[in-house]
């Protein structure tokens, strides 16, 4: 009884160890590989695919690069977020000046959002004052020179009102945009 | 525990009870009576036990069967009727029952037992596998367990074989496409990036409205004699307040102004001082003609 005993504990031992050294490695190592080759399968499934569309995605890979250039130029590419604001303050700037109208108020109210891809933004507020007819040609200019610039909200506040395009009255223009740009360093 | 289970006769069961107030109860039972050959049983258990399982907190069962009565408490202490243990009263009392036991009386034992066989405890179920059925499954045990080892082993080993195979099969086909797959892939990857790239692009000039049309929209007003006093616009929506002799004549001048569209009074208009005053709301439109 007890020899019996024995044997049947030592026969349990020994199934235990059997089962934590060699069976339960060797399923986790079987699940290893049955993920690896999942992995291999669905690489190799792209890859047929890529395969036998080849003219075709290589036709469209073209098109694509020709009809996105001059869409990405629109964005100015810029080596750093602070170097894009910097690049679109001078150009205010220099509308402005062109304009001879004088700067009130200049604000980045949101900087860097992304905007997907490598495309970014940032908004501004800018307040200025001058006859009506220079603010019409200032905007005209930003919008038609800086095709990147999108005016959200605009405000017109005549002192005290705006009789007629060549009355002279002056009014104060208050104008929130958004800045796109393209980022080198955006993700 | 192997020294009273050795003195014990031949054929005596016994019952562990659970752990209470760190003491267990242990409960040697000497059947007298079997409704089937034990011989051919599996497992071994005492009436008196099944029926203690099925019985409610401090009840008292009186079974009665055309042989013998017999009385059972819930904790399983049984006594057989008779002498001056014949009286429910009394053998409550004998038992230790605390006040407000009750009776039960059990003629048909089928539903008891079935009830006490389902709270039966695992333990109780090992303990009463009967010497035939313990000696058959030590018989059978060593072929049980070859069997299951030769499973699992052949299961690992066909399922080893599988994968070895296939992944060298799949790795053979990769191979066999050719070099130009890890370019085309990359082709690939580009033509997914670049087609994100576009619909991002034109989503930022597709919602770009442009602001121009407000001019015309002044323009329309001052033909009219109007007079603006503020201009707002946003999200592409003008708001325009004034003054005119006729709010309604801005109002059909707008109308007929392409670089906005559906023009409407926002707010009442007021006479003042000979004129009037008027708020207009519009959307600016991007399809603009001249005025």
């Amino acid at each position: 009884m007890t020899a019996d005993r024995t044997k049947f504990l030592l026969l349990s031992l020994v199934l235990l160890a059997a089962i934590k050294f060699v069976v339960l490695p060797w399923r986790d190592q079987q699940t290893e590989s049955a993920q690896a080759l999942q992995v291999l399968t669905q690489r190799l499934d792209r890859s047929t695919g890529v395969v036998l569309n080849k003219e075709k995605i290589l036709s469209i890979r073209d098109d694509l690069r020709k009809s996105n250039a001059p869409l990405a130029e629109l964005f100015p590419l810029s080596a750093g977020d602070a170097e894009a604001q910097l690049a679109v303050q001078a150009g205010i700037d220099d509308v402005l000046k062109r304009h001879g109208l004088k700067l009130g108020l200049f604000d980045w109210a949101v900087t860097n959002v992304n905007a997907g891809d490598a495309l970014r933004y940032s908004r501004f507020q800018l307040q200025t004052t001058g006859e009506v007819g220079v603010l019409a040609r200032f905007l005209a200019d930003i919008e038609t020179g800086l095709a990147r610039v999108v005016i959200r909200e605009l405000s017109l506040q005549p002192q005290p009102l705006l009789r007629g395009p060549s009355t002279g009255d002056q009014a104060e223009l208050r104008l929130v945009a958004d800045v796109y740009f393209r980022s080198k360093v955006a993700k | 525990m192997a020294k009273l289970e050795s003195a014990a006769k031949p054929g005596t069961l016994f019952h562990i009870g659970p752990m209470l107030e760190g003491n267990r109860r242990l409960t040697f039972y000497e059947p007298v009576e079997a409704k089937w050959p034990l011989g051919r049983s599996i497992f071994r258990l005492p009436e008196t036990l099944v029926i203690s399982m099925a019985l409610p907190p401090n009840a008292l069962a009186r079974v009665s069967r055309s042989s013998t009565t017999f009385f059972l408490s819930f904790n399983g202490e049984s006594y057989r009727s008779g002498g001056l243990l014949a009286e429910p009263d009394r053998v409550a009392h004998a038992m230790g029952l605390k006040n407000g036991w009750h009776l039960e009386s059990i003629d048909d034992e089928r539903p008891w037992l079935l009830r006490g066989l389902r709270r039966l405890p695992l333990s109780a179920w090992l303990l009463a596998f009967s010497p035939a059925a313990a000696s058959w499954l030590r018989g059978a045990r060593g072929p049980l367990l070859s069997g299951v080892v030769a499973a699992v082993a052949l299961n690992l080993l066909l399922a080893l074989g599988y994968l070895t195979a296939t992944q060298y099969w799949r790795e053979q086909s990769l191979k066999a496409l050719g070099p130009e797959v890890g370019a085309l892939l990359d082709a690939q990857r580009e033509v997914d990036l670049l087609a994100e790239q576009r619909r991002i692009y034109a989503g930022v000039l597709r919602d770009r409205q442009p602001i121009y049309p407000l001019w015309g929209a002044l323009e329309a007003v001052w033909k009219t004699g109007g007079w603006i006093s503020a201009v707002r616009v946003s999200d592409s929506v003008l708001t325009l307040r004034g003054r005119a002799l006729s709010a309604t004549e801005v109002l059909t001048a707008l109308t007929k102004y392409s670089g906005v569209s559906d023009p409407t009074f926002a707010a009442a208009i007021r006479q003042e001082g000979g004129m009037q005053e008027f708020v207009i709301e519009a959307r600016l439109s991007s399809s603009e003609q001249q005025p």
